[in-house]
């Protein structure tokens, strides 16, 4: 594993056990904006920690969205600790062992709340496969990365701000009187 | 006859909006030869029919256009050793943390090596990345840098070798495929009773496209409906 890669995560993992130790009205606020960071490193190694830890924590962000009154999430701690545990000894196979456990677990309470339709992992893949557009990668490399179909992400990728949908170098009025050529 | 190149986006954009029919009278009403590649296909079809359980019956819609003989597929060895070279190419032009960022993938490059094989007119791609590699990298490399929060190298070496590959390749969008379909009468039938009908449809048409995916800025669906409307 890139030793980049490893001490990101170990950070990321260490931000997040702090904020789901102790319930606080800032910790949705707070994961929120760790979630924002995980997808840096997804970007650029596209490995597979960077990614799995990008899932991860965006559908936490949302599980402890979802379930403000009850915050015990003793075995999703359980397991974060684990995996920052094998991260810390450089331990692959074991990380790679608590994150699919994080998975399920997060599944379960997912389960548990039945508040939404959409399952709370496949949400944050599909969440993440469309910043990971907003970071320059392409969308069919974007769903691959994530495991998603392009169609489950090209609707996400409408909702994209106006701001970050460039225009190449060739204006509207040209591309359309080109395009017009085609058809006449 | 004329050949135009489709990547998956295009496809999905006008799927999800119910407008994959348009391809086939502005095919026949232009003598005009649409192309998918296999890597295409398979985003397109194989993906949602074995995969999930979302997004079959959209994947059977285009199937139906593929078997009809309105999309046609293309796979051959000279495209898989070009598509192969181009990705190197194009996957080897930015990098961060002395890394190469992968932002390309098989299926957009395969759709330009299907078009360079086929000399083809146009290539129709939705999203933002392929065609600001061949446009204005640039600006992709702006993107990148602002978006990553960190230095990221451009290699102009492999930037200026992948531009020499597809330079000659010319991009629509399915906005400006819709915008045809549009000025040919093709949507008529959805023309409502109400005030500015034409506008109305315009926009409506247009903003579904970009709702599902098409890289299209708001200015330029306002400039597209000032254009057509006037």
């Amino acid at each position: 594993m890139n030793d980049l890669v490893r001490k990101d995560a170990l950070k990321i993992l260490n931000e997040v056990i702090r904020i789901l130790k102790i319930k606080e009205e800032k910790d949705v606020l707070e994961i929120k904006e760790l979630s924002k960071h995980t997808i840096h490193n997804a970007s650029v190694f596209q490995d597979e920690c960077s990614v799995s830890i990008a899932v991860v924590i965006y559908a936490l962000s949302k599980i402890v969205e979802r379930n403000e009154q009850n915050s015990h999430y003793f075995h999703v701690l359980k397991l974060l600790d684990k995996a920052r545990r094998a991260l810390m000894n450089d331990e692959e196979q074991n990380f790679k062992f608590a994150i699919r456990k994080l998975f399920s677990e997060i599944s379960k309470i997912d389960t548990k709340l039945k508040l939404y339709a959409q399952e709370v992992i496949s949400q944050a893949q599909v969440k993440k496969g469309c910043e990971l557009c907003e970071h320059g990668l392409s969308a069919t490399k974007a769903s691959e990365l994530m495991g998603v179909s392009q169609w489950e992400l090209m609707g996400y990728l409408g909702n994209i701000k106006p701001n970050s949908v460039s225009s190449g170098v060739v204006d509207v009025r040209s591309r359309l009187k080109f395009t017009r050529s085609l058809f006449s | 006859m004329k050949k135009i190149v489709f990547d998956t986006g295009p496809i999905i954009s006008l799927a999800m909006n119910n407008l994959l029919w348009i391809l086939e009278p502005l095919k026949k009403k232009s003598n005009l030869g649409f192309y998918i590649t296999k890597s295409v296909k398979k985003e397109l079809v194989d993906v949602p029919l074995n995969k999930t359980k979302r997004f079959k019956f959209e994947a059977l819609q285009v199937l139906h256009y593929i078997e009809n003989g309105t999309l046609k597929i293309i796979d051959n060895a000279e495209i898989k050793n070009q598509t192969s070279k181009l990705l190197s190419t194009a996957n080897n032009c930015f990098k961060a943390f002395g890394h190469n960022m992968n932002l390309i993938h098989d299926a957009e490059m395969s759709s330009i090596a299907l078009y360079l094989q086929k000399k083809a007119d146009a290539f129709v791609v939705d999203e933002k990345t392929t065609r600001l590699l061949i446009e204005n990298p640039k600006k992709l490399h702006n993107i990148l840098r602002h978006k990553l929060h960190t230095k990221v190298e451009m290699v102009s070496k492999n930037v200026s070798d992948f531009r020499k590959l597809a330079e000659n390749v010319h991009m629509i969008r399915s906005v400006e495929l819709a915008v045809v379909a549009y000025e040919k009468g093709l949507l008529d039938k959805y023309l409502p009773d109400i005030q500015n009908p034409k506008k109305t449809l315009l926009e409506s048409v247009l903003w579904g496209i970009k709702l599902h995916g098409c890289a299209v800025s708001k200015k330029e669906i306002e400039q597209i409906v000032r254009m057509e409307t006037r």
